[in-house]
């Protein structure tokens, strides 16, 4: 009884790592590595969204088809996306080694922490522009060129691209 | 007796499979570090082994921020046209949602100066010259004019270049409180990027790889990348009036950078429907900026 008890656990352990081994052999996992992508009911940018998904998300490659690929999202939406906003590697979070082998540390404080919407030049920068001469006026228009990049988001970058049909709107 | 051995064989055959699975995770480690990117990763392990201090990203963006307000007094001010700055910025922006640090908020400027160049601070401080804009005659030229020195951000070119100097040795560490309270050593930090900018320039190799990593970022968005070509023509036919000296002193020669850039677009398929040029849209542009 014991013996069977014995061989029925090693086999249970060996089946158990058997069926997480298959799934990763056979699907295929790109992420998304542009700022936000939309998956698409078809393979035009005319197609409704099916899901908007941001940077880094894991995708299941379905099926490809020249620029496109049709994928299943976390959510088991299926839908297509432009590929160059995808990539096989996972995209940076913060840097590092770890970051990338053990998926756990966040080492490098130089990352990639959003700005959140930083508004002019930081005091330190203008403390340093002011010491070294620069006028007020030179000043006041990086602050300007700041502000004025700052109102543009990216909804009005993808209907600048939509109009001149770039990328995945051609 | 029997119990505690019948324990001691499953225990130990359950340490062996879960061995056997750990072996299977070192190996993908294994084979990662033998990719390019589990070269860089040790690269930069090497990095931050050595001693070098990480830089976050408000303490970059003071440094960026410092570097702009140089740029922008040594080259007669900026541009205040808005309807010639929404096209750069639109531009600069659809690269950088692309590029491999696409959370940065970029901003772009047109320095009002004659000269043909581009500058980048860390950060995500983009600058072209007026003298830029007029002769560069695509959109797919202006992408990858932008995503080349996107690119000198995304890799941290410059910001690399202080993490080594010597002026930020002398700090604990690098935050805005520290670098506020020591405004000699923020001076020096800046001093050394001031080198890579407008005197030295950076290492040739560090170009090269601007030039490929931002035609790259353009084919993602599905600009042509022969864009970045056609700019290296253009530079290299420029007169001497033209041609502003920091950008010669500070890159390799045309001809050595379109060769590298030409090994790099021999691996780059077209997609089916082609690339974008948009030159139409770029002389509309133009003419609206009036420039």
């Amino acid at each position: 009884m014991k013996r069977i008890i014995f061989i029925s656990s090693i086999l249970a352990a060996l089946i158990a790592a058997g069926l997480a081994a298959v799934p990763e052999a056979l699907a295929e996992t790109v992420y998304v590595r542009a700022r936000s992508a939309k998956i698409r009911s078809g393979r035009t940018a005319l197609d409704r969204v099916v899901e908007r998904v941001r940077r880094g998300t894991p995708l299941e490659v379905l099926e490809k088809d020249g620029r496109w690929l049709l994928v299943k999202t976390q959510k088991d939406n299926e839908g297509w996306v432009y590929a160059s906003r995808t990539s096989p590697e996972e995209p940076e979070k913060n840097g590092g080694l770890l970051a990338h082998i053990g998926k756990e540390f966040r080492g490098d404080a130089a990352g990639t922490a959003a700005s959140a919407g930083a508004r002019g030049l930081d005091k330190v920068a203008e403390g340093y522009a002011r010491r070294t001469g620069v006028t007020a006026a030179h000043i006041a228009a990086i602050n300007r060129m700041e502000k004025f990049s700052t109102r543009i988001n990216e909804g009005q970058v993808e209907d600048f691209l939509r109009k001149g049909k770039v990328g995945e709107y051609r | 007796m029997r119990h505690l051995e019948f324990w001691k064989r499953a225990f130990f055959s359950m340490f062996v499979i879960l061995a056997l699975a750990s072996c299977a995770e070192i190996e993908k480690g294994v084979e990662f570090i033998k990719t390019e990117k589990g070269q860089q990763v040790l690269k930069g392990a090497g990095s931050a082994l050595s001693g070098l201090l990480p830089i976050g990203p408000r303490e970059e963006r003071a440094i960026g921020g410092a570097l702009a307000s140089q740029v922008v007094a040594r080259y007669g001010g900026l541009v205040r046209n808005p309807s010639l700055l929404r096209y750069v910025n639109l531009v600069g922006k659809a690269v950088a949602m692309t590029s491999d640090r696409p959370e940065i908020d970029y901003t772009f400027g047109v320095l009002n100066n004659e000269k043909v160049n581009a500058f980048a601070t860390p950060g995500g401080y983009v600058f072209v010259t007026k003298g830029l804009l007029r002769r560069v005659q695509s959109e797919a030229e202006l992408a990858c004019v932008l995503g080349h020195e996107i690119a000198h951000v995304t890799k941290k070119h410059i910001l690399n270049v202080i993490r080594r100097s010597r002026a930020i040795s002398g700090l604990a560490q690098v935050t805005l409180a520290s670098l506020d309270k020591n405004p000699e050593a923020f001076d020096e930090m800046i001093k050394e990027g001031m080198k890579s900018l407008f005197e030295n320039g950076l290492d040739q190799n560090l170009e090269f790889d601007a030039d490929r990593v931002g035609a790259d970022y353009c084919t993602r968005v599905g600009y042509d990348p022969a864009g970045a070509r056609r700019y290296l023509l253009t530079i290299q036919s420029l007169r001497p009036r033209e041609e502003d000296a920091v950008l010669e002193s500070t890159h390799p020669s045309g001809r050595e950078r379109l060769d590298k850039l030409d090994e790099f677009l021999l691996t780059v398929e077209a997609p089916p429907g082609g690339w974008s040029m948009l030159r139409s849209r770029y002389r509309r542009a133009k003419a609206r900026g009036r420039i």
